[in-house]
Order: C-alpha cells, then structure tokens, then sequence
C-alpha cells in the first residue's frame, strides 16, 4: 500500500520522465509554430485615431499609464452618458440572421475624430448604409448607441466617407481584399 | 407537381398578369405590378429605385422583369426574396451597373431555390457595395460564396448533419432545426470565405479550423446565444481541418 | 477594454513604424559574450536578444508581428504545454499536434489575451479545451491504436521497483477518466495551483480539490489492480 505523498511524487516522477522522453522526438517545435504563422500579425494597421486624441509622449510609465487612464475613463463616461439617449438608429436589418428581435443590447459605437465634418457607421445590423454618429458637446467624440439582438456583426466607420475598418473596441477584425472590417459579437445579458 | 413545372406555370401567368405589350416594352407600371407579388419591406424605395435604373441609358428593363419575374416564381423564404431585391435596390442606388450584377442576382435566386440560405452572401455583396468594389469583385465574390456554402452543405450532410424543416421533429442526433442548421452552415462557410479572401490558404487547415472553431464558440456564449453550445460540440466532434481544408481547396479550384 | 490598451502603450512609445520600439530599445544594450560591439547575423542576433526579454516585451512584440518573440514563448512553454497535452491525451502524436494547435491558437488569439490574467493560464487553457476537442473527436473517430501508446509500459527485462512503479501509474493514468486525469495532470505534472487549475478546467476550486483527492484514490485501486497480474 502506497502513501499518499508516496504516490504524488511517483505521479510527478512518473509524468516528468514521459515527458522527458517523448518531448525530443518531437523536434523543434518553435519553427514549426513560427514556420506556421509565416509573417501573419494579431493585429494590423496602425491606431490613426488614437493618435489623433493622445499626443504621443515619451514619458515615464506613469504618465503613460495616465494618459490611458484618462482616455479609458472618457470612453466610459461616454458611454454612462449616453448609454440611455435614443440616437438615431439603422432600419432594423430584415436579414441579418433572421433572428427575432430578443433580448436586445444597446451597443455603443465611439470614434474619437476631433477633425471630422461626418462620421457614420456601416454594418450587417444596417444593411451597409450609413447611420450617422453624433458629436452634440463637440469634443470630437462621435457616438451611436445601436440596439442589436444576439449575434455577430461586421461593421465599419466612414469617417468624411473613407472607410475606417479598424474600430479598437471590436471583438476582431476581419480582412477581405485587403480591406479591413470590426467586428462585435453581441450575446443577450452581457454585451460584449 | 414537381418545382420545375411550378415555376413555370406562374412564370406564364405572371406573363399574362404583367399584360406586356407585344413588342415587350416595359415601364414602371410593369414595375409596379410586380412588386406587389413580392415580400418587400421598402416597397416604394424598390419602385423609385426602378424609375431611376428606367431613366438610365443601357439599363437592362427587360432582364430586370425577367428577374423579378423569377424571384416570384421560386419557392423560397420571404426574408431572401427581400434581400435579393434589396441588393438589386442598392445596385441601382450606388451606380453600379445592373447588367454587371445581375448574373449574381440570378446565383442567388437559384441558390435559395435550393434552400440554401443566402442572407450572409447578400450582405457581403452590400458591404462590397459600401466599399465601393467593382462590380466584378462583387460578383465573383458572390459566385465563390455560394460555392463555399454549397461545399459546406455537402460536408454537414456527409457527417450525417441535416436539417429538419421547422415543425417537424427528428430523433436522429444530426438532425437539426432548420434555423439551426442555417445558421450553423452560414457561419462556417463565412468563416471560411473570410479566410480564403484575406489570403489564407487552404493547406493552412489548422489556423483555418482554429478560426471556426472560434467563431461558432463566440456565438455560442453569453446569455441568448445564437447557436446553443451542443451544435458547435456537434460540428466540432464531426468536422475536423482536414475536411475544412478539402472543402476549401475544391472552392478555389 | 483589455488589450487595445497594451496597443495603445505600444503605439504611444513608438516613434517609428509599428515593431521597431523594442529594437531601438536593445540596440542601446547589446552585449555580447565577448563584449566587442559586433555586427550580428540578425536571426542570430534577434533570438539572443529575445532570450533576455521578459515576458511581456516578448508579448508585445508578438502582438506586433514579430513572429520570431512568439517563437521564444514557444521554446519557454513547450514542456510546460507538451506536457500537460501529453498528459490529457495520453499519447505522443495527438500531444505533438495539439501543441502545436494550441501556440498557434494562442497567437492568432493574442489580441483577446486579458492582461490582467496569467498569461500561463490563458495558454493552459487554450491547449486544455483543444485536448478535449481532439478527445471528442478521438471518441467519434476511434484509431486502432495500442492501448497504451506510451512506451516504457514495462521492459520485463529491467524491473527496478521504481521503473515499475512508475510504468503502473502511467498505465492507471490512462484509464482514469479524463475528468479525473486533468487536474491531476494539472497539479503533479504543471505544479499549478488549485485555483489556477479550476480556470483552465471551468470548474470551481472545490471541485479541483475533490477530483485530486477522488482522483488519487482511483490511481491506488487501478495500480493495485494491476499488480494481480
């Protein structure tokens, strides 16, 4: 009969050498993830509109750290602010994904573009036209609160109408020919 | 009656109903007839849309007729009736050519004919049209789609996955409501039309299976998931890259 | 809210194009063994530099595209990674390929990693959901395949008592049902603790402590049912 430390320190013996003996059969693993990957990036393109609100600063950490901090407590109080004005909204979309109308969210649309005449929002849950953005304060923060039910939704910003597919606060991005889109995947209770 | 013959004897009355003069002259109260047998959500948006596309030079009216003629005739869900229209609303909207785009038109009814569902395609050919593509890219995008989705139709049924017409219920484990399936088939296939477009290749099946798989899990959380959790198990345990990466290759070839 | 912050801070300390910031950093302190300034071959030079970095640089710079610091997380979790896959899945292939799978995942889904969480923990978890993937699939898909894959299940030639043992809990470890498996696996082999292993498994720290208590217990009764033979 084994004791009970016993038996864990046969277990961890026991899984280090398999692992020590198989693990150098495998070869070299890193080159073949590396090799895997080719030059694909988790993220492309470059953050042309935070840029526009945030001087770039070189410095310390903390100053850093503040800048992110003041621009993380804007978005939020953005979003506090308008999370319950009724902005103008898209046609609801009749084929997006023919689901019905349940549980929906209020998601929030926020481009900073201090430099912008108009700014709007295209996607699935608008068949592709544009739904205009306000800036009502003027403080160069558009905004739209679009109810969405359950689902996932590209969607882009025509910032004076040249497309801007990369929207920080999507889920991802996806690209076709070489033209990016966001995405959200909106789920009933908890919003993305 | 088989659909075939359906179709037909509706196209004919249609003829009739349309009462176009012999020398197959059409204008909008030709339109206007038609219209009115479908399932619009902005019907006065399609007819002002039509008298547009009338007053321009090359516009092909009687083609057009016999495409609208065709999206009544065939069975199909109203939603893709809708949206098959609405497309062709928004070609003539943005200046696009309608002749450029109407070999699509026509992909898309028959693929609904086929139950195939073509919401996910027709917005992809919107948002082509948003981006201002050429009708060319829009059009062979809509062609690889239908392709894709036709490939990944057969797959699901290969694994024994299929799709119950609502109302009807069935025992077997792969049996699916049609929604369900839909959805299931419409993500997978987009997921995969994605990938290829951004310039992933096929033989790349791994990264290809990891976004599927990330895609169906998404939808599958939160509160009101749009595609229950034991669907994407069930897709999941069944399909694996090697079946994605066929399904792939025979839509690029 | 999680990682556009960390691109923000990427961008923000950029001054050129996006990935260069950690290379004018390591120009400033390149060293070498012999400590002459030297023209280095630059794969050569960017593994040596990427060996120094911590953690998260290396992250950020994976975030960047540089798929090379991606490579030196690999290299500094491949035991950790093969290993708990090894140990799920019970045979070296299936560990190898999921492996593989999992820092691919991982770096294709490096945008949606929460800074605020263990990175470890991020990574156990991607490789533990596609264990259980490839496990359903197995299920559905069954190879024949010898029982235990895994050699060294006893060469009757050599039997010290320790290599005898040794080889007998393996062979439970297979039987044990994978619910019982993982954490152990989790625990003994990924030395993690209790709360760690109920994120990566989804279950709450309760259940970890008495699927590793029932867990053991069952590795006795199959050990000992074993030596009958």
């Amino acid at each position: 009969m084994m004791k009970n430390h016993d038996l864990e320190d046969v277990l961890r013996d026991a899984l280090r050498h398999e692992v020590a003996q198989e693990l150098p059969q495998i070869g070299a693993l890193e080159e073949r993830v590396v090799e895997m990957l080719g030059d694909r990036s988790p993220r492309r393109g470059l953050i042309d509109h935070m840029r526009q609100m945030i001087a770039p600063t070189r410095g310390g950490r903390l100053g850093q750290m503040v800048v992110v901090g003041a621009t993380a407590a804007a978005f939020l109080m953005v979003g506090l602010f308008l999370s319950d004005r009724g902005l103008p909204l898209a046609d609801p979309s009749v084929g997006a994904s023919g689901l019905a109308t349940r549980s929906n969210q209020e998601v929030l649309f926020v481009v900073p573009a201090p430099e912008a005449v108009s700014v709007a929002v295209v996607g699935d849950f608008s068949n592709w036209e544009a739904v205009p953005l306000a800036d009502d304060n003027s403080d160069g923060i558009w905004t739209a609160s679009i109810p969405l039910s359950p689902g996932r939704y590209e969607y882009a910003f025509l910032i004076d109408g040249l497309w801007r597919g990369q929207d920080l606060l999507a889920d991802e991005h996806v690209e076709n020919y070489g033209q990016f889109t966001s995405v959200r995947y909106v789920s009933g209770g908890d919003g993305a | 009656m088989n659909a075939m013959a359906r179709i037909l004897v509706t196209l004919l009355l249609l003829v009739g109903l349309t009462a176009t003069p012999l020398f197959g002259q059409v204008d909008l109260s030709t339109y206007e007839q038609l219209l009115v047998l479908l399932p619009l959500t902005e019907p006065d948006r399609a007819l002002a849309a039509l008298e547009t596309g009338l007053s321009q030079p090359g516009f092909p009216a009687t083609q057009v007729k016999s495409l609208i003629e065709l999206l009544i005739a065939t069975p199909g869900p109203n939603e893709s009736k809708n949206e098959i229209l609405f497309l062709l609303v928004r070609t003539i909207e943005s200046g696009y050519s309608v002749t450029d785009l109407l070999p699509a038109e026509q992909m898309l009814t028959e693929a609904m004919a086929e139950g195939l569902p073509i919401d996910g395609i027709v917005l992809e050919a919107l948002k082509g049209i948003a981006q201002r593509r050429s009708a060319i890219v829009i059009e062979q995008g809509i062609d690889h789609r239908l392709s894709l989705l036709r490939g990944v139709r057969d797959l699901l049924f290969q694994k024994s996955l299929f799709s119950t017409p609502e109302g009807q219920s069935s025992s077997a484990a792969g049996a699916l409501p049609e929604s369900r399936f839909n959805a299931l088939l419409t993500n997978v296939a987009d997921t995969i039309s994605d990938f290829l477009e951004g310039g992933g290749s096929p033989f790349d099946s791994t990264v290809l299976y990891a976004q599927v798989e990330d895609r169906l899990t998404k939808l599958s959380q939160g509160a009101s998931p749009s595609i229950p959790a034991s669907d994407v198990d069930l897709v999941l345990e069944r399909i694996g890259p090697d079946d994605l990466k066929r399904v792939a290759l025979e839509a690029v070839s | 809210m999680y990682l556009w912050i960390l691109d923000l801070l990427a961008d923000v300390r950029t001054s050129g194009p996006v990935g260069s910031s950690w290379l004018e950093v390591t120009d400033v302190n390149h060293e070498t063994t012999s400590g002459k300034p030297c023209i280095l071959d630059t794969e050569e030079a960017t593994s040596r530099v990427y060996r120094r970095q911590d953690e998260v640089t290396l992250l950020r710079a994976s975030l960047d595209g540089e798929t090379a610091a991606w490579g030196e997380i690999v290299t500094r979790y491949k035991d950790a990674v093969f290993g708990l896959c090894l140990g799920f899945l019970r045979n070296r292939a299936d560990a190898e390929d999921i492996a593989q799978d999992a820092f691919v995942r991982a770096y294709v889904n490096l945008r949606r990693y929460n800074l605020e969480k263990k990175f470890s923990t991020w990574l156990f978890t991607i490789a533990a959901n596609l264990c259980r993937n490839r496990l359903r699939y197995r299920r559905n898909h069954p190879v024949v395949e010898p029982p235990d894959s895994i050699p060294g299940g006893g060469d009757p030639a050599v039997t010290i008592a320790r290599e005898d043992r040794q080889a007998k809990i393996k062979a439970a470890l297979s039987r044990l049902p994978y619910s019982y498996r993982a954490p152990l696996v989790l625990r003994f082999y990924n030395d993690l603790p209790y709360r760690d292993i109920g994120d990566i498994l989804g279950i709450p720290e309760g259940t970890v402590k008495t699927r590793i208590h029932r867990g053991k217990a069952l590795l006795k009764d199959l050990m000992e049912q074993g030596s009958d033979s």
